[in-house]
């Protein structure tokens, strides 16, 4: 499989047609990819520099800010329309099942 | 055991951030002119926009209330009309709030990640019983 081009394929010089170029070959899946791959640097990035600092750390606070993080860029996301609504709802609903996971559970 | 103001502050912050987070992502998307906003999907509109329709009509409610109270025309309504019409409303409001939360926070999940609607079913029995049992430990015991 050849690579598309972008002289031959970039219908436009805006930096929607640019962000949208991926999805013209992986249409719903590189941008999904692209979140999940914040949702999970943030998740490990603040759950080891609480490790690290206090000497244990909780994984639920570092899901709910990665959710929140997350829910943030899909809404960038969405608003240049590289994702699609379903993207966007799914991302919240990852997002309100972990912040409720937090708020519910016991606090240590 | 968990204390029932903890869980009840717990539940009430939970429905603020989801309802504050669908609010500002609708907001955001209308301003910016996007055609499909996750408000046409049928669970949030069926949800959020029926308990902020919800809240605009008890605003508009207690508004023409409060202009009828500020002026000088005679009440056309008996006082008992006044406070049962008043007590309906209010409970109209808090029960559609509940409702629209609930939606939120159960029917948006398990329909988006597909969970059965038995373990669903499950689940909110469980922890309606177990606010229902907090609030009579509080009933009884005050703790």
């Amino acid at each position: 499989m050849t690579y598309k081009t972008l002289d031959s394929n970039l219908t436009g010089d805006g930096l929607r047609d640019l962000l949208n170029f991926p999805n013209l070959d992986n249409s719903l899946v590189f941008y999904p990819l692209i979140l999940f791959a914040i949702f999970f640097i943030v998740t490990t990035l603040t759950f080891f520099r609480e490790l690290n600092r206090e000497g244990k750390a909780n994984i639920l606070p570092s899901l709910a800010v990665a959710g929140f993080v997350t829910s943030a860029m899909a809404v960038l996301f969405s608003l240049i329309q590289v994702i699609s609504t379903a993207t966007l709802i799914t991302t919240l609903v990852i997002c309100i099942v972990f912040i409720g996971l937090f708020l519910l559970t016991k606090k240590q | 055991m968990a204390k029932f103001s903890d869980s009840f502050v717990s539940w009430v912050l939970l429905g603020l951030f989801v309802v504050s987070m669908i609010a500002f992502t609708i907001g955001i998307q209308e301003k910016n002119g996007l055609e499909s906003t996750i408000g046409n999907d049928s669970i949030i509109n069926s949800s959020y926009v029926s308990l902020t329709n919800t809240l605009s009509e008890s605003t508009d409610t207690a508004n023409s209330s409060k202009t009828a109270f500020e002026s000088d025309i005679e009440p056309q309504t008996s006082f008992g009309d006044l406070v049962f019409v008043s007590i309906l409303g209010v409970g109209k409001t808090i029960t559609g709030m509940i409702i629209g939360v609930y939606n939120i926070l159960f029917v948006l999940p398990t329909t988006k990640l597909g969970i059965p609607k038995l373990i669903t079913n499950v689940l909110s029995t469980l922890i309606i019983m177990t606010l229902v049992l907090m609030a009579w430990r509080v009933y009884r015991s005050g703790d």
